[in-house]
């Protein structure tokens, strides 16, 4: 291991430390920052939001024997303080990102796209549990115009508070994201 | 997930560009220190692309989205993913055909095989025929001897198993016809 990489290592596991005095705490709150580091990012019209969160994460880790010293406080307060400033520098630079976003039309899918995007909707519906796959059928085959009531008529249906169903319908289509996302990139690859 | 009324209009807001810059700082604050307010946040991020995906949306509010969250490209594609979604399970929705309609259905894919298969039975025969007359008359050559072999595995092939299929479908189309 080089120096560099040592002094990475080491000031690791100092934030870690700062973060909680359990490993298994402070590696939850550093993944826990660290995802809402990137969605903050993403939220702000970053197109590289995670690169900013690993540039915030490292200028918090470059000061972290200094800090460990001298800050008072929940050290997630002054993450975002730190990400705060990556945001304005990367606000100058924000003019070129969005004309790259802007370039992105949905006209530009192809056919092909599309029967790619459709064969993994299919694989990844199928990999979803049975209840699952019956929740979100249900949800979406109802009048969406009424939200309100028909979200309480599938929860009372389900016998769950309609905040829960909220919470799984959330979830299951975060997994078919996280699959779709899997599945698109593999079919690249072929 | 148990925010108030008031934290997920402040939520949407966010979203929206509609908070003023002070509250959005407290706003993203709070991401940080409070994974509870955190997931509220994903939830209501991933409802409001359901809403824009699925044109749920008033025009103004699509226009704002359109103006912050959807400017990053990753995000664009979960909208597609909403459509995506919405077209898969409108086949799932499509009702499922008639008892007449099926039989209509199989009808017509019968009449395609009978159809097909006289085509191809006209054509075996009448070459069978003409290398048969050959053969009594001329001799054949090697080629065409075994061109006839290989006629004659196919008469035979076509014989009972596509009828015994025929048969089959005709009696399932007679039983859905209830006749």
């Amino acid at each position: 291991m080089n120096v560099q990489n040592q002094n990475r290592v080491e000031h690791l596991d100092s934030l870690l430390e700062w973060l909680d005095p359990d490993r298994e705490r402070a590696a939850e709150k550093y993944l826990g920052i660290r995802q809402s580091l990137i969605k903050i990012f993403t939220w702000k019209g970053s197109a590289d939001a995670e690169s900013l969160a690993d540039e915030t994460l490292a200028r918090v880790m470059s000061r972290i024997s200094e800090l460990r010293g001298t800050y008072e406080g929940d050290p997630s307060l002054y993450v975002y303080a730190v990400a705060r400033n990556v945001l304005k520098e990367q606000r100058r630079a924000q003019v070129k990102s969005v004309e790259i976003a802007d370039s992105v039309s949905e006209n530009q899918t192809t056919d092909i796209d599309n029967e790619r995007t459709n064969d993994c909707m299919e694989r990844c519906f199928a990999s979803l549990s049975p209840s699952s796959r019956a929740l979100i059928l249900d949800y979406y085959s109802r009048d969406r115009t009424d939200k309100l009531s028909n979200r309480k008529e599938l929860a009372d249906k389900l016998h769950i508070a309609p905040q829960q169903l909220r919470v799984q319908v959330f979830r299951i289509r975060n997994k078919l994201s996280t699959c779709m996302e899997a599945c698109l990139k593999q079919e690249d690859k072929s | 997930m148990s925010q108030n009324l008031s934290e997920e209009h402040l939520i949407r807001d966010y979203f929206l560009g509609e908070l003023p810059e002070n509250e959005q700082d407290l706003l993203q604050e709070r991401l940080l220190v409070d994974p509870e307010f955190f997931e509220a946040s994903l939830i209501i991020e991933d409802e409001l692309m359901d809403d824009y995906a699925l044109g749920l949306l008033s025009l103004y509010d699509r226009i704002r989205l359109e103006e912050g969250l959807l400017k990053v490209p990753q995000q664009y594609r979960r909208v597609q993913l909403t459509r995506t979604l919405g077209q898969f399970i409108l086949k799932f929705d499509t009702p499922a055909p008639s008892g007449e309609e099926l039989a209509e259905s199989e009808a017509r894919g019968l009449r395609f095989l009978i159809e097909e298969e006289a085509v191809a039975r006209k054509y075996v025969t009448n070459r069978y025929q003409t290398l048969i007359d050959r053969k009594y008359l001329n001799g054949l050559s090697p080629s065409e001897n075994e061109e006839l072999d290989a006629l004659r595995g196919a008469l035979d092939a076509m014989d009972e198993p596509y009828y015994d299929s025929i048969i089959k479908r005709l009696r399932r189309l007679v039983e859905q016809r209830g006749v």
